[in-house]
């Protein structure tokens, strides 16, 4: 097998381990998620603010590399909005509710591929 | 490779996937794997294993990867190991900061495999041949990694300040990207930085009280209070000075504009403000320098009292 094979093997198999580690991100996702929904934020919020930042720059840089170039878009996407909010640009708001859904609906399409590999 | 010797390779990323990753795709018999998830192992393992080369993440839960840098600068035993910074930070500022702090390469995440082993590859091969404290022995780093450091530094900005010259022209934008300097911007839309929502944000946030020594101040300026805090401390914790020496400069930059009647495109937004909008941004800059130093007092405070 040429090397470029042998590499893509080993790509194709993290890919599923990637996958089947979706569940988990977002099990600490999704309460950040509600969080942030809740009117009047404090510091909770704050806090899950820069949790999201974290997992959606870690996404954004990762996916893409397995193939998920949709979730590493909608990842960004959550990124910088977090950022934005963080850095005191924007306050949170419907466009970062909707970027982290985004998000969490492409993490949702991903899991498929570690199901059926 | 030149096969002399078993290389060791030190990995950080608080991500366990992007370790499996680089880990399989650099899976050779001459390469020692070493891993961290944090900047406080990274520092350990760098010094315990002196490794011919290390991979860093910038972003990780306590130390960042700037700040593990610096670090392993100013360690005698440690301050020659290459370090090729592998980030998901992808404006030309950081790449030009992990370069100017001495990182032979700074690769952006997401990453072509097959590139970024084929570089790593050829770092390695480099530091196969040399002869510094790592020898076994030799391939420690020692006058060729400092020039290959410097001759990858001089390069980047060379390169990039050419194409900005070619492609952009004069074109403020693309230096102010560059060097992260607001720069006067004389049109564009003026949109107010506050709204109701930020109002909101900031009566919730209004009861948080993290650094006594501030005193009362307006709602904008609680939220400033809570996000810098947070952010300073996520992300900058242990290199107060150079955050203090970096937002002063751009504070005094802003006042300058200011008084002279000019817009200021803000750093690392599409932002644009000028007159009362820049006054009041100005004010909220001054506040987060005072928080920033207050926080820095504290950090002080307490270890001098741990100690």
């Amino acid at each position: 097998m040429a090397e470029s094979e042998k590499l893509q093997a080993k790509l194709d198999a993290l890919r599923v381990t990637f996958a089947n580690g979706i569940a988990e991100r977002l099990d600490r996702i999704r309460p950040d998620r509600k969080i942030l929904a809740v009117d009047g934020l404090g510091e909770e919020a704050a806090e899950a603010l820069v949790r999201v930042h974290r997992e959606s720059h870690s996404l954004a840089g990762t996916a893409p590399v397995f193939g998920f170039d949709e979730l590493g878009k909608s990842a960004r996407e959550a990124e910088e909005s977090a950022q934005a909010c963080i850095a005191g640009t924007t306050a949170p708001g419907a466009p970062l509710a909707d970027a982290i859904d985004r998000m969490i609906g492409d993490l949702e399409t991903a899991a498929e591929a570690g199901d059926v590999a | 490779m030149n096969g002399q010797r078993t290389m060791k390779l030190l990995i950080v990323d608080d991500e366990e996937i992007n370790i499996k990753l680089l880990a399989s795709i650099l899976e050779d018999k001459k390469i020692t794997p070493l891993f961290a998830t944090n900047g406080s192992d990274a520092l350990a393992m760098a010094r315990k294993e002196l490794p011919d080369l290390i991979l860093l993440d910038v972003i990780m839960p306590d130390i960042d990867g700037y700040e593990v840098c610096k670090r392993l600068q100013a360690d005698p035993a440690t301050k020659d190991i290459p370090i090729i910074f592998l980030t998901g930070q992808r404006s030309a500022v950081d790449e030009a900061k992990g370069l100017d702090m001495g990182a032979v390469d700074y690769i952006f995440k997401p990453y072509d495999p097959h590139i970024v082993r084929s570089k790593i590859q050829n770092q390695l091969a480099l530091r196969g041949g040399g002869s510094g404290k790592n020898s076994a022995g030799g391939g420690g780093a020692g006058a060729r990694g400092l020039s290959q450091r410097a001759v990858a530094a001089a390069a980047v900005v060379v390169i990039a300040v050419v194409a900005g010259v070619i492609f952009f022209g004069s074109d403020s934008e693309f230096f102010q990207g560059l060097f992260g300097e607001d720069v006067p911007e004389a049109t564009g839309p003026q949109p107010r930085l506050a709204d109701n929502a930020d109002q909101r944000l900031a009566v919730g946030l209004g009861a948080a009280t993290l650094c006594g020594e501030i005193p009362p101040v307006e709602w904008w300026d609680y939220k400033t209070h809570v996000t810098v805090a947070i952010r300073v401390r996520s992300r900058f914790e242990g290199d107060w000075d150079a955050y203090i020496d970096v937002w002063t400069a751009r504070y005094d930059n802003l006042v300058k504009l200011f008084e002279d009647g000019a817009a200021a495109r803000v750093v690392d937004t599409d932002v644009v403000l000028a007159g009362a909008d820049l006054q009041n941004y100005v004010s909220q800059m001054a506040t987060r320098l005072d928080v920033t130093k207050c926080l820095a007092n504290e950090a002080q405070a307490a270890a001098v009292r741990a100690n």
